[in-house]
């Protein structure tokens, strides 16, 4: 069973996830895997519903030709968690792309994994790990408060002050 | 040294904690062994081939008198009193339990030392010249920007999970005492020429590494400037990590990616990334690295008189101490200081294992003779840096007493070797035996030393753990239908004239290693031009013929040796 | 070829040999022989409940020659472990 942890808390999904073919809800809110919607793009747009898109490992979504702004939700597909490269993709789309949408994590999610997914600017996490849910449930999050990095999408040099700040930093414009 | 702060000592309290909280979730089931592997290999612990085993960090090689003592102490206190000293200036130790993992943490953190990302698809240890600081030679501290990239990769959020481990080397002196050319990056302090004349800056390189496929780095910017070198890494990385093979736990170094690539294909990705990073919110700000520049201010020696007569007049009266400063004793900058190479080698013993009575032995010298500082070489041994001549008596005596006066630094006895099949998993045959049979062999301090300079590095599998592809000579321990041998190779070297030696010809059984080696010592003695050419030298003048000749023999050796070296697929 | 079941236990690492009463035992000579493959099959299902007990970790089945009807490791690697030490 999978939840979503969305800002410190499980809260419901209202969006859907669909294949290749299953037409779109009236209301929209539908995650389609990225070729669909490089293939439909025109008419997914122009629909006008809220729309997101599944990022399976070894893809990318390319921020100049796959109008992310349009985009509700990208979600980034970890098959294995140790499967590193979602890392990256989601740092170049906060901080490069400017991508302002939810960025969710899907796939193999473990408990170690969620303060170093959300300071790459993961803002929701599908999680289907059992004892992984229960430990968010009880608050129980095995963050280091201290961080040496500067990651998020404020790019200014304020960033390297926080660095030495004793608080966890998820920065998101 | 770097002393850390508020905000480093909670991080690694925090560390500890949080490390507890995984060995916790693991004991109680809450984790299975496939998802708590990456975390304790992150936290440096191993499941070897006896017991686990920790790798704690030395960062950048340098330790204080204080942490050398606390190493002692936790070889006494959970493990089987010794550590050994690695080829990435780590020390491991062989014994611990799981469950007594976070307390041995909790040990280390009370004296600023960890075990974090000694082990992991993460980036490792960032090593450095043991002469860092004190070396004539030297242009620029490196150990600076070590401890800056020690802190920039530490739980870097996007790069925990590489395709690959990642290892990280700096020099910043004429001669590249790190072997940067044979790591992932390597980084060198230069002076910059024309317009940046009067600066310097980093020339970077990417792509060397030893195990499978070695590979000598190469170039991939000739000069960088200081303050952008954090946002050129993270490019690098990143390249790293989104294109690094992933299907292949073979293929899966920057190594294999830079030349699948090609440099120049590799360089314009990287470059191409570097332009689109935010570039002020990465690069590190002047303040903070003036902060951590003052920790590595030189210290302040009083400069004394460039000879002692006290040393020279043991010298003419003590051979043994006399052939000891020879070998283990180099100049500083500053006149009448010295800095001492304490060898770990001595022949029939284990190369870089040291005992905790041995450490607190290094570490009350350390602190009476050697300002307080030790350092640990990628050749797994230790060094005093800050040692004034006229005390290098007393430090002799000392080292004596301690079994650690062996005067053979950068002699054939001073082997580099992993721990190979006594203790490691991942072997295929053993390493220690072979070195302590030629170590043995050529324990003669005069024999030794009339060979000259010569690196031997032993490693138990391919893997390479002992460097020997960058060995003069190397030793790679090989299955043979269930019985170990050894394949030679000749003519590496790590330096700046790097270089991956090449196999000689078929295997060896573990008793015929020694007098092979013998036999190639014999065939250099009888060849070189006179003492000052050396193995290296000679090897690269007259070719692994007459070397193939002394080993092999006749024409039909050489036909089946061409043969056995197209099966291994060399 | 006959085979046993070695692992390290999970707390300390050490290496320890399945025996046919379902301990785990320190000497190889006590390890119990799976002569078949359904013998084979049994012991490798009471090292997996050893697993999730969370006793034991790293298990796997190896080769072994029955001497004396004991079992004796073949491999170099399985000699030094089953020596609970290295060689030097």
């Amino acid at each position: 069973m999978t939840r979503l942890y969305k800002a410190g808390a499980f809260v419901a999904d209202t969006w859907v996830s669909l294949d290749d073919r299953t037409t779109l809800p009236i209301d929209g809110r539908a995650i389609v895997p990225l070729a669909r919607w490089r293939a439909e793009l025109a008419e997914l747009i122009s629909a006008g519903l809220p729309i997101g898109v599944a990022v399976g490992p070894g893809e990318a979504v390319d921020p100049r030709t796959d109008n992310i702004d349009r985009l509700g939700v990208i979600a980034i597909a970890f098959a294995k968690f140790t499967d590193g490269r979602g890392y990256s993709q989601a740092r170049m789309l906060r901080e490069q792309a400017g991508y302002k949408g939810e960025l969710r994590a899907t796939g193999e999610i473990l408990l170690d994994q969620v303060p170093l997914l959300e300071r790459c600017g993961f803002d929701a996490l599908a999680v289907s790990h059992a004892p992984t849910i229960a430990a968010l449930e009880r608050g129980h999050l095995p963050a280091i408060a201290q961080v040496y990095q500067p990651t998020g999408a404020r790019p200014t040099a304020a960033a390297w002050l926080s660095r030495r700040s004793t608080t966890l930093v998820t920065e998101r414009t | 040294m770097y002393r850390y702060d508020e905000f480093d000592h909670a991080f690694v309290k925090a560390r500890v904690a949080q490390f507890s909280d995984q060995v916790a979730r693991r004991l109680s089931g809450e984790l299975t062994e496939d998802q708590f592997k990456p975390l304790r290999l992150q936290n440096g612990l191993y499941l070897q081939l006896h017991a686990y085993m920790l790798r704690v960090a030395i960062p950048y090689g340098v330790l204080s008198a204080r942490q050398l003592r606390r190493l002692a102490h936790i070889a006494r206190t959970w493990d089987r009193g010794f550590g050994h000293f690695t080829t990435r200036q780590n020390i491991q130790f062989n014994w611990t339990r799981l469950v007594d993992a976070p307390a041995i943490l909790a040990a280390l953190a009370e004296v600023e030392m960890h075990a974090i990302q000694t082990s992991g698809n993460c980036i490792r240890n960032v090593t450095t010249d043991p002469f860092a600081g004190v070396a004539a030679d030297e242009i620029e501290d490196p150990r600076v920007w070590a401890e800056v990239l020690r802190q920039w990769s530490t739980i870097h959020p996007e790069f925990s999970f590489l395709p690959r481990k990642f290892k990280v080397a700096l020099t910043g002196a004429a001669e590249d005492r790190a072997a940067i050319l044979f790591h992932d990056i390597g980084i060198r302090l230069v002076k910059g020429r024309g317009a940046d004349a009067g600066t310097t800056g980093f020339a970077i390189y990417v792509g060397g590494g030893q195990g499978r496929t070695p590979y000598v780095a190469q170039e991939i910017k000739a000069f960088l400037p200081k303050a952008r070198l954090l946002s050129y890494l993270e490019a690098i990385m990143r390249v790293y990590n989104l294109h690094g093979r992933r299907d292949n736990l073979y293929k899966a170094r920057i190594k294999i990616l830079v030349n699948a690539l090609g440099i120049e294909e590799f360089r314009r990705q990287v470059e191409d990334e570097w332009a689109r990073i935010d570039a002020p919110s990465i690069d590190l700000p002047g303040a903070e690295h003036d902060r951590i520049a003052r920790y590595f201010a030189p210290l302040p020696l009083k400069p004394r008189s460039a000879a002692s007569t006290a040393v020279s007049a043991r010298r003419r009266s003590d051979a043994a101490f006399d052939g000891w400063v020879r070998n283990n004793v180099t100049g500083h900058r500053v006149p009448g200081y010295a800095v001492v190479t304490i060898s770990l080698k001595a022949p029939g013993m284990i190369p870089g294992d040291a005992t905790d009575a041995q450490m607190d032995a290094v570490a009350g010298l350390a602190e009476r003779y050697g300002h307080d500082e030790i350092r640990v070489t990628y050749t797994q041994n230790l060094v005093l840096a800050n040692v004034a001549r006229d005390d290098l008596p007393a430090v002799y005596d000392g080292l004596t007493a301690a079994g650690l006066a062996t005067g053979n630094a950068e002699l054939i006895t001073d082997i580099i070797a992993c721990p190979g099949l006594d203790y490691c998993n991942l072997a295929n045959a053993r390493s220690i035996p072979i070195a302590q049979d030629i170590s043995r062999r050529f324990a003669d301090p005069a024999r030794a030393e009339a060979i000259g300079p010569l690196r031997l590095n032993i490693s138990g599998c391919i893997n390479a753990c002992g460097h020997h592809h960058a060995g003069n000579i190397g030793i790679l321990g090989v299955d043979k239908k269930g019985t170990e041998h050894y394949q030679i190779t000749l003519g590496g070297s790590p330096r700046d004239d790097a270089e991956v030696g090449a196999i000689l010809g078929p295997s060896f059984p573990a008793e015929a290693v020694a007098d092979a080696i013998e036999k190639i010592v014999d065939v250099y003695l009888a060849a070189r031009r006179d003492k000052t050419e050396t193995f290296l030298a000679a090897y690269r003048r007259i070719g692994a013929d007459p070397f193939k000749a002394a080993l092999y023999g006749n024409d039909a050796s050489h036909r089946r040796a061409a043969r056995e070296l197209a099966e291994a697929g060399a | 070829m006959p085979s046993i079941v070695t692992a390290n236990t999970l707390a300390s690492g050490e290496v320890v040999y399945l025996a046919s009463d379902g301990r785990w035992v320190r000497a190889i000579t006590d390890a119990a022989i799976a002569a078949t493959k359904a013998d084979a099959a049994m012991l490798d299902a009471v090292a997996a409940r050893a697993v999730d007990a969370r006793e034991v970790t790293a298990v796997y089945a190896m080769d072994v020659t029955v001497v004396d009807g004991r079992p004796a490791p073949i491999s170099v690697r399985e000699k030094i472990r089953a020596a609970l030490g290295p060689t030097v």
